[in-house]
């Protein structure tokens, strides 16, 4: 318990340090600050992995009662098990990195210090986001993050595509936590509590199997609702279609958030929800079918479009989106282990990619596009070497990293009869070893295509050379050393126990099939690189000039990423924005409400205004008014 | 302690005579009223203190005969729902007067006179017990808020006033009716008449339910122009708007928590048949309230108007809770009143002290002022956050009670009401980002950052806002056995209903 709420205070009190005294007085001692606390986090997060694997330690405790809503009670509570201790691993070391590496990055900036006091708040919301031990508190740090994740990107807030993609990003996020929100209180509907300990008991999920609910009139399996609207936030956070489209543009951050945040941290959380949740995911057949469909879309969607982008960031980011496809494919086909073990090799790999970017735009002088780059292999050693690195790891070239995780995906989802997922799974796994060899050999092979760039890029400074050389390493190791053998190694060990839901169908693959699928991916990845050797070395420019002139409509539909935020804009935005502005607000409430209300006041002014001429103040007018009156009075009464 | 509740009623009052008499106005005036203010504050907290938690009855009662002859008595009291109320009242009176030092330029000494009397009509009509008496601070406060529009407000100021005091004037011609109503009925029944809030309550049983469900909507039109709900609500943006900002802090943080609060004092416990059948058309309003509200604030382009609708939607959360008629419904709501006070106070502080500065409350004249002041755009990105409710701050406790609550007991709507929280990010984070982001405008490079004072009285309300997010307990222990009695009292009804 004790390491937990240190994980926690390290990087709350660098925060509240840096936060309050950072303007004034640290200023450039930011970073020593927040590394300090980082760091505790980091000596914790592995004192706990070393707990959890060698004695089977686990915590799940109460710090005070947060909460109390009728008879309904949500502690401030924390849990350490091996799926959390996993996490922290993975959230500490890259944010370390990052950590370090941000202090040769951000140099000279006006905001360093706001930088690495927002560094703290990403890193705390986070580690309260895996730690948490009911739902509740995992939705604290969901939407924390993506509090930190709009903060970062909208760091150089100044320009205005920075500001617009932080206020895209929260509200595609908000989007998904409105789902997020109805699971919330569905499960507290279904099983009264929060707590996970309460929410994934086996009986009490028995029990509500066959329960229906119904929303607006319609019947629809309540465990499956649930789910689904818990899958929503994760489509937000995880950037899934159709919520996919904020992450690209988050970009627009510095690039050590987009290697911490939109690459391999933030954006995962929603595999590690579903994989928490793996006891509700794993009964609700429906929500598990959209699922596998929602992330093999995206998976596809991702490496279409990443086929085509010329800016370096962007190339990684819809990279990003189409791995996250894969993991949460993994989770839809209950492949949980191997999603979160895609999760840990990913993060490793792609946040070392996205880090090498980040060195090449500061050779590059903050420019992206990789049509003015090429040969930097030689001014760049570190950086290219690490690049090269990440590329093979992530095209799944045994042994590195991403070929373990990602075979394990493609196997299990084969194994479970999902033969057209498989097929889009392996189809995608060569576009993404075709794409990334191609960003590879545009940037580092060839001849410099912008001398006056060329001549003034250099090798980065240390500090950001040493993450990338360590991340290199796990990038090369994690994947053999936890993964090996297939589907019994270190991690299916580990993770098996938390991660298996109950009625787990053992899928018992023929050896020979394993092996058949193994080399196939091998295959596929060497196709894709020598395809992307092909267009990009040998025949460059003109092969690909010319499958750019063959296939034009196709190459426009995917250079603009599908039309996808054109076709929100006109389905969702403009008639939200114009039903708001001339429906409800012009006419509704200015026209009929506002006309009503002043009408009202304008009755009494008539009246008083006719009313008026009757009180002259002549006496004739009175004298004559009156002897009529009395008169009519006479005659009236004498009348009647 | 056993006048405490007559000394909160009337040191605000005695204090407004003594400036009147003693002071000339310029800044002794100021202070003076800043000091009597703090004082009324601090009174407060012996009342925090020595309340007693697990009883949800009135406390501290005052109980004297005024006019004997027609059962009207002097009759104080606090539980529960009141007590956060009534330190919410305090507290924004207080700052809302240090909040005025630079703004208020013309007739000071009036000014803050109109402030204090306020604030005596203010606590007095959350701890009257009697009927007559608490109508007669109901419309005390009304006409020192009608002159701080009037005379001290913006340019379309006599409009917006004589606007705010219609509507509410209708509001409280309503409630006289049903007042009068019950006096008589409740006479008829026992043989006594009597205002006594109390006992008119305990005699619901006896009340048809024609006639309870007439008093329901009369009172309910009412309270609804003070929430206010839609579609009674176009009275709030103008007012808002040509208000100075502690009119708008004080109406927004206080004077729409009267609406709810005689929801939850009369409404509820004296017509609970007409309440339960009206259940689901309240919740169907709250509904309309939080998504249109959310809607028109998003396209407004005056800062104030924004936040005046935003104010529609997020009071909207509050009736949806307080509808909900279980625990969890409404002490969020309740909570809600009390976040939504700290929180949109705040924003029409900060909107405030940004409008001495630059004169204009347009949001396409600002742009990237982040750049220039700095401080200023944390302190906002906070209140910000916190109105669009991010957990760890407190509007998101209260519209997750709310939500629990109106989940149990109609989830369809509480599935609508929900959209809300996507609404309410689009809205502000919009508006943050012209106002803030982006490049900034030329004519803003040198604008001044906050100052001591300023940082001073926005401090308080920071406090609060992580306070009630982090640990609420502190908060909803006040509330927990009062709301209890109110849903027993709730299903009693609903059992004797059927």
């Amino acid at each position: 318990m004790i390491f937990a709420v240190l994980t926690l205070l390290g990087p709350l009190v660098a925060f509240l340090i840096n936060g309050l005294l950072g303007r004034r007085y640290i200023k450039n001692a930011a970073p020593v600050v927040a590394i300090a606390g980082v760091s505790v986090s980091f000596v914790c997060a592995l004192i706990l992995f070393y707990l959890v694997s060698t004695q089977g330690f686990s915590v799940d405790g109460t710090l005070y009662t947060w909460v109390i809503a009728g008879s309904l009670q949500v502690p401030f509570g924390i849990l350490v098990d091996p799926l959390t201790s996993i996490m922290l691993i993975v959230v500490t070391t890259i944010s370390l990195m990052v950590h370090i590496y941000s202090i040769g990055y951000m140099h000279g900036d006006k905001g360093f210090w706001r930088f690495f006091t927002y560094l703290s708040v990403f890193t705390l919301s986070m580690l309260i986001l895996v730690l948490g031990n009911n739902f509740l508190m995992l939705f604290v740090g969901w939407e924390l993050v993506g509090l930190s994740s709009y903060l970062l990107i909208g760091f150089w807030f100044f320009k205005k595509s920075a500001a617009d993609a932080c206020k895209k990003a929260f509200v595609m996020n908000r989007i998904g936590d409105f789902g997020f929100y109805i699971g919330l209180l569905l499960v507290i509907f279904t099983f009264r509590s929060l707590n996970y300990s309460d929410a994934f008991n086996a009986e009490a999920i028995h029990h509500v199997k066959e329960t229906t609910y119904t929303v607006f009139g319609m019947n629809f399996s309540l465990l499956d609702l649930m789910t689904f609207g818990l899958f929503c936030g994760a489509m937000g956070k995880s950037a899934q279609f159709p919520l996919h489209t904020w992450l690209p543009d988050a970009m627009e951050g510095p690039t050590p958030v987009s290697a911490l945040i939109h690459a391999a941290t933030m954006v995962t959380a929603g595999v590690y929800m579903v994989a928490r949740c793996n006891a509700l995911f794993s009964e609700a057949h429906m929500t598990s079918q959209f699922v596998i469909f929602a992330g093999a879309t995206t998976a596809f969607l991702g490496a279409s479009i990443g086929l085509t982008q010329y800016d370096l960031k962007r190339i990684l980011a819809y990279s990003t989106v189409s791995q996250l496809g894969y993991m949460i494919m993994a989770t839809g086909v209950g492949a949980y282990v191997a999603a979160i073990f895609h999760l840990f090799t990913h993060a490793m790999f792609k946040g070392l990619l996205f880090l090498c970017s980040g060195s090449v735009m500061h050779a590059m002088h903050d420019n992206l596009d990789v049509r003015v780059m090429g040969g930097l292999k030689k001014k760049m050693p570190i950086t290219h070497w690490t690049y090269l690195i990440g590329c093979i790891a992530i095209a799944g070239i045994p042994p590195l990293a991403g070929f373990w995780s990602k075979d394990e995906i493609l196997a299990m989802t084969y194994g479970s009869g999902h033969t057209f997922a498989w097929l889009v799974g392996t189809g995608v796994a060569g576009m993404t070893a075709f794409y990334m060899f191609r960003s590879y050999f545009l940037v580092f092979q060839g001849t410099p295509r912008d001398q006056h760039l060329h001549d003034h890029a250099h090798e980065s400074p240390i500090a950001m050379t040493f993450p990338l050389v360590f991340l290199a390493i796990c990038s090369v190791l994690v994947g053999i050393v936890f993964g090996y053998p297939l589907e019994d190694g270190f991690i299916h060990h580990f993770l098996g126990p938390v991660l298996t839901p109950a009625h787990a169908h053992a899928h018992e693959m023929a050896h020979s099939t394993a092996t058949a699928l193994m080399a196939l991916s091998i295959a596929i990845a060497v196709a894709g690189i020598s395809v992307a050797y092909l267009f990009y070395v040998k025949m460059y420019p003109v092969l690909p000039e010319k499958t750019v002139k063959t296939f034009k409509p196709v190459h426009k539909l995917l250079l603009n990423k599908w039309y996808f935020d054109e076709l929100y804009d006109f389905l969702f935005v403009h008639p939200i924005v114009m039903l708001s502005s001339v429906v409800f607000w012009r006419a509704i409430d200015v026209n009929v409400i506002d006309f009503t209300v002043n009408a009202f006041g304008r009755v009494p002014m008539w009246i008083g205004s006719v009313a008026r001429h009757i009180q002259t103040g002549r006496i004739q007018t009175y004298i004559f008014t009156m002897v009529v009156g009395v008169i009519v009075l006479v005659a009236f009464f004498y009348t009647v | 302690m056993e006048h405490i509740l007559s000394i909160l009623i009337f040191f605000p009052l005695a204090a407004a005579l003594f400036l009147l008499v003693f002071f000339r106005g310029g800044k002794s005036t100021m202070w003076a009223a800043f000091a009597a203010s703090v004082v009324e504050f601090i009174f407060t907290i012996p009342l925090m203190t020595n309340f007693d938690k697990t009883n949800g009855g009135m406390q501290f009662v005052e109980q004297t005969w005024w006019i004997k002859s027609l059962g009207i008595q002097y009759y104080l009291g606090v539980d529960g729902i009141t007590i956060l109320m009534i330190f919410l009242t305090t507290l924004l009176t207080m700052i809302a007067i240090l909040g005025s030092f630079t703004y208020i330029q013309k007739r000071q000494k009036e000014f803050y006179i109109a402030m204090l009397v306020l604030e005596t009509g203010m606590v007095g009509t959350f701890l009257a017990l009697d009927f007559f008496l608490f109508y007669i601070f109901w419309e005390a406060m009304l006409i020192p808020m009608y002159l701080i529009i009037g005379v001290w407000g913006g340019k379309r100021r006599i409009y917006a006033a004589v606007k705010f005091f219609l509507y509410t004037l209708a509001g409280s011609v309503l409630m006289l009716l049903a007042i009068i109503a019950l006096y008589y009925v409740h006479g008829q029944v026992t043989g006594e008449f009597t205002f006594d809030i109390l006992k008119i309550t305990s005699q619901y049983a006896a009340y048809s339910k024609g006639f309870q469900m007439l008093i329901f909507v009369v009172l309910f039109i009412g309270f609804a122009i003070k929430v206010p709900m839609f579609p009674v609500h176009t009275w709030l943006p103008d007012a808002h708007v040509e208000a100075p900002t502690a009119g708008s802090v004080i109406l927004a943080g206080v004077l729409l928590k009267m609406g709810t609060y005689g929801m939850l004092r009369f409404c509820l416990p004296m017509t609970p048949y007409a309440t339960i059948t009206m259940m689901p058309y309240v919740a169907a309003l709250s509904v309309i309230a939080i998504i249109y509200g959310a809607l028109v604030a998003m396209v407004q382009k005056d800062i104030k108007k924004l936040v005046a609708y935003s104010s529609v939607s997020h009071m909207g959360f509050v009736t949806l809770g307080i509808y909900a008629l279980n625990q969890a419904g409404i002490e969020g709501g309740i909570l809600q009143m009390f976040n939504h006070g700290i929180i949109t106070g705040a924003l029409f502080l900060l909107i405030g002290l940004i409008y001495e500065r630059t004169h204009t409350r347009e949001i396409a004249d600002y742009g990237g002022i982040a750049a220039s002041v700095p401080l200023y755009a944390t302190i906002f990105l906070i209140f910000t956050m916190g109105s669009i409710g991010l957990p760890s701050m407190g509007a998101f406790i209260g519209e997750f009670l709310v939500l629990v609550g109106a989940f149990e007991a109609f989830s369809d709507w509480a599935i609508l009401a929900a959209i809300g929280v996507i609404f309410s990010a689009v809205y502000m984070l919009w508006m943050f980002q012209r106002v803030l982001y982006q490049s900034l405008n030329k004519k803003w490079e040198n604008l001044a950052d906050m100052n001591l004072r300023e940082v001073i009285y926005i401090f308080p309300l920071l406090v609060i806002v992580f306070w009630v997010g982090l640990y609420p307990e502190t908060f909803t222990s006040y509330i927990h056995e009062s709301v209890k009695q109110l849903v027993e009292h709730m299903a009693t009804a609903a059992v004797a209903m059927k």
